[in-house]
């Protein structure tokens, strides 16, 4: 009887494990693969083609929590012809944005992808949640007044000579038709509130999205129905190579103010490529060096600043050193920066101005583990770029040494296809004529 | 010498720290602050580089001290266009950007509408537009209810009130508004802004701004 009953038994636990099993499958064939990457930072690649990283801080859950949503497309991707269309759009949803119930909303436009920033009370973030749901699968955005709003307070912006330098420079750098130069011939003229329409419609859909958040998500968040096809795939074109002569080129355009404007630049490694760590060192290295150079020591400038992809405010790979100066001292200037940039090429960077660079850099990363609303913001361009090293610091310092050795190359590699443009006084052409990058 | 720290540290260490600065007792050196404003005639004109504008024309208005309601409304002018976005003048087809600053010298305030044009060059049927905008604003400023503006700026300073707890450089920067900058709207004003009506506005229109003499400075374009 007991051997009758533990067979029962045994086939009733089996069919049980069996059906269990069976009603499990469907999902487990679903189930959405979860990366972790780091003990903090956890990678979801939903279906729909969501990203969404999580920073999980543990039980310590502070009362303000950060959020940050990447747009995948940025100004480089306008449609040709309606350059500032993904800004404009990107305005509009912004003005929306600032209606739901997050404390701060930042939003920041670059050439390959668009960035929005909030801060959010931890008891209100499942209603701010639905709240960006139900914004990004609208079906339009109903915003006729402000469109024309923001159309016109765009074209009456003024050309500053700093403009005119600045978008010479990118000209030059990409090609005068390169799409990362787009940013600086907005077509507001051709664009309306049906346009912006029909690119919020195509752009804004989950495959085309990244989230970082430092609260898990709701699980309905970007799922529910909308009256258009959130799952087709955002078709965006291709951002073209440059298309410029390689070699050392200088542009001046006169303009009317009482001194010159310059941009010194070169083409970069981007984020997925060798050498972005060893461009990071070397604007680092500058930024200090031309200051004390050029500033200090001669008295030349009193702004002289240097940038790249992660400290500027456009993605584009670009070294870029600017400042301005009174007329007479333009080429002088110029002449210090290319002095410098030869010396690095020929010697690299001291390794004694290695060691302190590297020594800030940690207490910074310190310090940025430490700011929950900094860990989101790099979790959010790890989740774009997919490069460890932005989230992990231990490889981003292996990776950072390991590329020390590369500034010499990656200094040679810019000098050679070095671009200059100055914007300034008619007088400015006579002092330019001694620039040159032939040792004297 | 004040210093504001906000963030975590050590007190303890911190005054420790302090107590090797040196400090000394001067006399007050600083005379009586001048009335620039005053001292200026009406109409300025000058000439100077701009950065990629036409002119810019400046009306200053001299509001004396501001205590209570009249200094919150003040503080909370500049903002109304702010909050409106960008207005726009269809009949002449040209932006009405003012940008509206208070700023304080000593105990007196000023109220500062600035305004850049990229477009048109300075004329007087330019200076006649100007001046006819300053009284579309003023019965702008009188009739226009502006319950949903001053709901959104509670909503907005109810907003900071809960980032500066968390964030040291906002509590730092708040704390320097309060003790210095007393032209500057802080989450301190909240209660008094949520008192605020649409009349109150009116009132300080009529008050400091509706007839009073204006000090008027155009800046062409070198």
């Amino acid at each position: 009887m007991k051997r009758i009953k533990s067979y029962y038994r045994h086939c009733f636990k089996t069919t049980i494990l069996i059906i269990l099993i069976l009603v499990q499958l469907p999902f487990l064939a679903q189930a959405e693969p979860i990366i972790v990457v780091e003990n903090k930072i956890s990678t979801e690649q939903r279906n729909d083609g969501l990203t969404i990283v999580i920073s999980d801080q543990g039980s310590k859950r502070q009362e303000i929590q950060y959020f940050t949503l990447i747009l995948k497309t940025g100004f480089a991707h306008d449609p040709v012809g309606k350059s500032g269309l993904t800004n404009l759009t990107n305005e509009i949803i912004k003005y929306l944005f600032s209606y739901t119930n997050a404390l701060y909303v930042d939003y920041q436009s670059y050439a390959d992808y668009s960035a929005f920033h909030f801060a959010v009370a931890l008891s209100d973030f499942n209603q701010f949640c639905n709240q960006l749901d139900q914004i990004i699968r609208l079906d339009a955005l109903l915003h006729y007044d402000l469109c024309n709003e923001l159309i016109r307070y765009h074209l009456n912006q003024p050309k500053t000579p700093g403009l005119k330098a600045f978008s010479q420079l990118y000209s030059l750098v990409y090609g005068p038709n390169h799409p990362y130069t787009s940013i600086f011939y907005p077509n507001y003229e051709q664009l309306d509130i049906n346009e912006v329409n029909k690119w919020f419609r195509q752009i804004y859909k989950p495959n085309n999205l990244i989230i970082a958040s430092s609260v898990k998500l709701p699980q309905e968040f970007l799922r529910r129905p909308a009256g258009r096809d959130l799952t087709e795939a955002v078709s965006l074109s291709d951002i073209s190579p440059t298309a410029v002569d390689a070699g050392f080129e200088l542009k001046w355009t006169p303009v009317h103010d009482n001194m010159a404007t310059v941009y010194l630049g070169f083409e970069t490694a981007k984020f997925s490529e060798e050498g972005v760590l060893a461009t990071n060192l070397l604007q680092k290295y500058l930024d200090q060096r031309l200051w004390k150079l050029i500033r200090e020591d001669n008295g030349l400038s009193y702004d002289p600043e240097v940038y790249y992809q992660f400290t500027g405010s456009s993605s584009a790979p670009m070294l870029l050193v600017a400042f301005h100066s009174l007329t007479e001292n333009t080429g002088a200037a110029i002449n210090l920066v290319l002095g410098e940039f030869k010396k690095i090429a020929a010697e690299g960077i001291p390794e004694a101005e290695v060691q302190k660079i590297m020594e800030r850099e940690r207490k910074q990363r310190k310090l940025m583990g430490k700011d929950l609303r900094s860990t989101i913001k790099t979790a959010a361009l790890y989740g774009l770029t997919g490069q460890k090293w932005l989230i992990d610091h231990e490889d981003y310092f292996t990776r950072l040494t390991n590329e020390t050795k590369m500034v010499p190359q990656v200094i040679t590699t810019g000098l050679a296809r070095l671009k200059i443009s100055v914007a300034g006084p008619e007088a400015t052409g006579q002092y330019l004529e001694d620039v040159t990058l032939e040792t004297k | 010498m004040t210093l504001i720290v906000t963030g975590a540290f050590n007190p303890d260490e911190l005054f420790n720290l302090l107590k090797g600065v040196q400090s000394y007792a001067a006399e007050n050196i600083f005379t009586p602050a001048q009335r620039l404003i005053r001292d200026l005639p009406n109409n300025v004109t000058i000439e100077d580089y701009l950065n990629g504008e036409t002119y810019q024309i400046l009306f200053g208005f001299e509001l004396n001290e501001l205590t209570g309601k009249d200094l919150l409304v003040a503080k909370a002018l500049p903002l109304i266009f702010y909050y409106e976005f960008y207005r726009y003048d269809h009949l002449t087809n040209r932006p009405l950007d003012y940008n509206i600053s208070l700023f304080n010298l000593t105990d007196r305030f000023y109220l500062v509408f600035t305004y850049r044009d990229c477009q048109n060059q300075y004329s007087l049927d330019l200076n006649t537009w100007h001046q006819q905008n300053l009284v579309r604003f003023y019965k702008y400023l009188e009739t226009k209810n502006f319950d949903s503006f001053l709901e959104r700026l509670s909503l907005q300073l109810s907003k900071d009130s809960k980032i500066i707890i968390s964030d040291p450089p906002a509590l730092n920067n708040y704390y320097t508004n309060i003790l210095f900058e007393p032209s500057k709207l802080t989450v301190k004003d909240l209660k008094t802004i949520r008192s605020l009506k649409s009349k109150d506005i009116s009132n300080l229109v009529k008050k400091y701004l509706q007839g009073k003499p204006y000090q008027k400075v155009v800046i062409k374009a070198h």
